[in-house]
């Protein structure tokens, strides 16, 4: 095995030149990957101020919708998807030095806090429906529904892009391409934890109560 | 983390009378796009790209951030 990843670190060495250009820095070189991400960010920000907007005109509903979110759930999601990017960055950072097999525990730990951010999601929509809040309830609930639905299909294509490169990384180009498939990889990943990074608190904390 | 954990801590309902909601939320909202803006520059390594990449993404933060902030303000009743 030390051989066979030896061999790889010769092939990612021979990086052939202008493949990384130097001036992106450490981010990924891939344009359409920027494009996709800042477009699903503008997406995302309109629909956070559609909520805020429409909080105003509908305190006392979208008030006492919020009350009935479990906040516990909110927050150990929230670390979940940190763990998880903090485990793509470690994966980003061992691939450049050519360690692949870390890199593939790095990106399987990574798929692992969005397959239980998955799960408690699942259990979270379980409860809610179980006490009659679906979707057609009122408008806090279909704003719920809406926001966490869209976030919940990019973890899956997260989770999708992450578990690719994980069963691909033997069978990727040998070159300055491979960093550049997981730092991309990586980028999508860190889009999907910083969206909820953000809807956390607007979904589950605030406006924080007059007391 | 240690901010996530604050956010929740100050949203959590715990006894914080001397504060104005206003004040709270604001307070919530600014370290969740300080929290992103970590993310952006540190885990997406945005910070040392070009500023041609960089700038979109400081935008987004500062913008929305802002009418955020302006727009709970409005909900919390000090605009």
């Amino acid at each position: 095995m030390h051989k066979h990843y030896g061999r790889e670190s010769e092939f990612l060495c021979a990086e052939p030149e202008g493949s990384r250009p130097a001036e992106s820095g450490g981010a990924t070189s891939e344009p359409g990957v920027w494009l996709f991400v800042l477009g699903d960010m503008i997406l995302f920000a309109l629909l956070f101020l559609s909520y805020a907007w429409d909080y105003k005109d509908n305190y006392e509903m979208f008030r006492s919708g919020q009350a009935q979110l479990d906040q516990n759930i909110g927050l150990i999601n929230t670390l979940l998807l940190l763990t998880g990017s903090m485990s793509v960055v470690i994966g980003v950072g061992h691939a450049r030095k050519s360690r692949l097999r870390i890199v593939t525990y790095c990106l399987i730990g990574a798929i692992c806090t969005g397959v239980l951010f998955y799960a408690n999601k699942i259990h979270e929509y379980y409860h809610e429906i179980s006490v009659g809040n679906t979707m057609t309830k009122n408008m806090f609930f279909m704003y719920y529904y809406t926001l966490t639905l869209i976030h919940l299909l990019h973890v899956s294509v997260g989770i999708g892009v992450l578990t690719f490169l994980a069963c691909r990384l033997n069978k990727l180009p040998r070159d300055g391409r491979l960093v550049n498939y997981i730092e991309s990889g990586g980028a999508i990943w860190h889009m999907v934890d910083l969206l909820w990074i953000a809807l956390f608190p607007l979904l589950y904390l605030i406006p924080v109560s007059p007391f | 983390m240690g901010i996530t954990i604050i956010s929740w801590w100050l949203g959590h309902g715990h006894d914080f009378a001397k504060f104005a909601p206003v004040s709270l939320t604001t307070a919530i909202l600014a370290l969740t796009f300080f929290k992103i803006r970590l993310v952006i520059i540190h885990f997406m390594e945005i910070g040392h790209a070009p500023a041609a990449l960089r700038a979109p993404f400081e935008l987004w933060c500062v913008t929305v951030c802002g009418m955020l902030i302006y727009a709970f303000a409005r909900i919390t009743g000090s605009v």
